[in-house]
């Protein structure tokens, strides 16, 4: 099977038509593909698109869900040793300070990258994209909210957190009377809504539908002119 | 089955968003930008190669204080021992804990040496044009990007510890310099998987390739 290829008369609606995979560079005439059906690369297997159910709505409803609960588990203790009758609590932000307080200012930078500020980031984002979609707006903010939300993906590692919290409960759990905060479950219900907006998310909808907006906001300055 | 490469046909992928423009000559001091977002286009990741070794020669560098020095110190009534990463998962093993010491070996030890030693080869394969399978050579490139943000286990480990034994005079944990030189390994190795192109795999080719 050889797929046609494109010509310069195709070039203002490639977008439509041909997709390039990111991992091997294969060009590919765009199928629209069902709901909840992925399409790969057939040379490399990577994954182009994947079409999400009613990817905006869930997305907006997860992510806002997830700001919810942001502040109380960034705040309250998620984990209390009690020593000898002396209490040690652990909360998000303190681990943070403390490092900085002990001179680990670039630990304490990382820490607070990723576990505080790039989680609010990327629900901030991914509210921020949904929020405007579904409301029908466009700002030069969108296409700006998509690409950040694509830069900093990976960078918010609240699962890795929840990996770090269950060893410190191991490594802790024979020194005192180890106590699991309220925040725990806050926390364990905003990574669990974070993975859900994420998985939900669609950029290539995204994408889409930015594009859409911004035609209809172009034409409508033309039109007010 | 016939495959083309985008580049063949002048196209190319934005980085930034993935949209398909058509490359246009521009001169030296201007840039192209991506119709749907507005970044500079580039065929290729800019001097990918260049910036990949760089990145990993400093992880590679990185990887001795950061194994060798303490990453914590626990004092208890005055008496510090300080712990390595290494040291810190024989102790879990030795009081028995083998599956949480496994798990921190795989975190801490294991995971940056791959990926380290997997960007070396993704590297060497390319500059040198080895044979290898390009298919093969993807699914590591993917392998390592995903398996990256599991080494901040330790660190956020120890931002847990050092806030839970606080006690002042009778005992304590402090961060050690062995942990500020881990996250920098773990950034380092971030960036160089990020600054590395899969594509570059795959130019080794013939533009036309029949599979």
């Amino acid at each position: 099977m050889s797929e046609p290829l494109p010509n310069q008369s195709l070039d203002h609606d490639l977008e439509e038509h041909w997709a390039a995979c990111h991992d091997c560079d294969l060009l590919l005439p765009i199928h629209d593909i069902t709901e909840n059906r992925v399409a790969r690369c057939p040379r490399c297997n990577a994954v182009l698109y994947r079409h999400k159910k009613d990817s905006m709505n869930r997305t907006l409803a997860f992510s806002i869900a997830a700001l919810l609960f942001y502040i109380p588990a960034n705040t309250l203790p998620i984990l209390s040793l009690d020593i000898l009758g002396n209490t040690g609590r652990n909360t998000m932000l303190n681990g943070v300070l403390q490092l900085w307080q002990q001179g680990s200012w670039w630990m304490a930078f990382l820490v607070a990258a990723c576990s505080v500020a790039m989680p609010l980031l990327e629900l901030g984002l991914l509210a921020g994209i949904t929020g405007h979609i579904q409301s029908q707006r466009y700002s030069h903010w969108l296409p700006k909210m998509i690409k950040w939300q694509h830069r900093t993906s990976g960078w918010a590692m609240l699962e890795v957190y929840l990996l770090g919290i269950i060893v410190a409960i191991v490594k802790m759990s024979e020194l005192g009377d180890l106590v699991l905060g309220q925040a725990l479950v806050c926390f364990v219900v905003l990574l669990v809504f974070t993975l859900c907006a994420l998985q939900s998310f669609d950029r290539h909808e995204a994408w889409h539908r930015c594009m859409v907006l911004r035609q209809r906001a172009i034409a409508k300055a033309i039109a007010c002119q | 089955m016939q495959f083309q490469r985008a580049l063949t046909q002048g196209l190319t992928a934005c980085d930034e968003c993935h949209h398909v423009v058509r490359l246009t000559e521009v001169s030296p001091t201007q840039s192209q930008r991506c119709s749907r977002c507005f970044s500079v286009i580039h065929a290729r990741k800019p001097k990918s190669i260049s910036r990949t070794w760089a990145w990993v020669l400093t992880g590679l560098i990185l990887l001795f204080p950061a194994n060798m020095l303490p990453v914590m110190t626990v004092v208890y009534l005055g008496n510090g021992s300080p712990d390595t990463i290494m040291s810190g998962v024989i102790h879990l093993a030795e009081e028995g804990m083998y599956p949480i010491a496994l798990l921190v070996f795989i975190a801490s030890v294991f995971v940056p040496i791959v990926k380290l030693v997997g960007l070396i080869t993704l590297l060497v394969v390319v500059q040198c044009k080895l044979p290898l399978s390009a298919k093969q050579c993807t699914y590591l490139y993917r392998m390592i990007e995903f398996i990256g943000r599991w080494s901040m286990l330790d660190l956020f480990m120890i931002s847990i510890l050092v806030t839970l034994v606080d006690l002042g005079a009778v005992a304590s944990i402090t961060a050690g310099a062995g942990a500020t030189a881990f996250a920098s390994v773990v950034v380092a190795t971030i960036f160089a998987a990020n600054t590395f192109d899969p594509r570059l795999i795959w130019d080794l080719r013939a533009p036309v390739y029949d599979h």
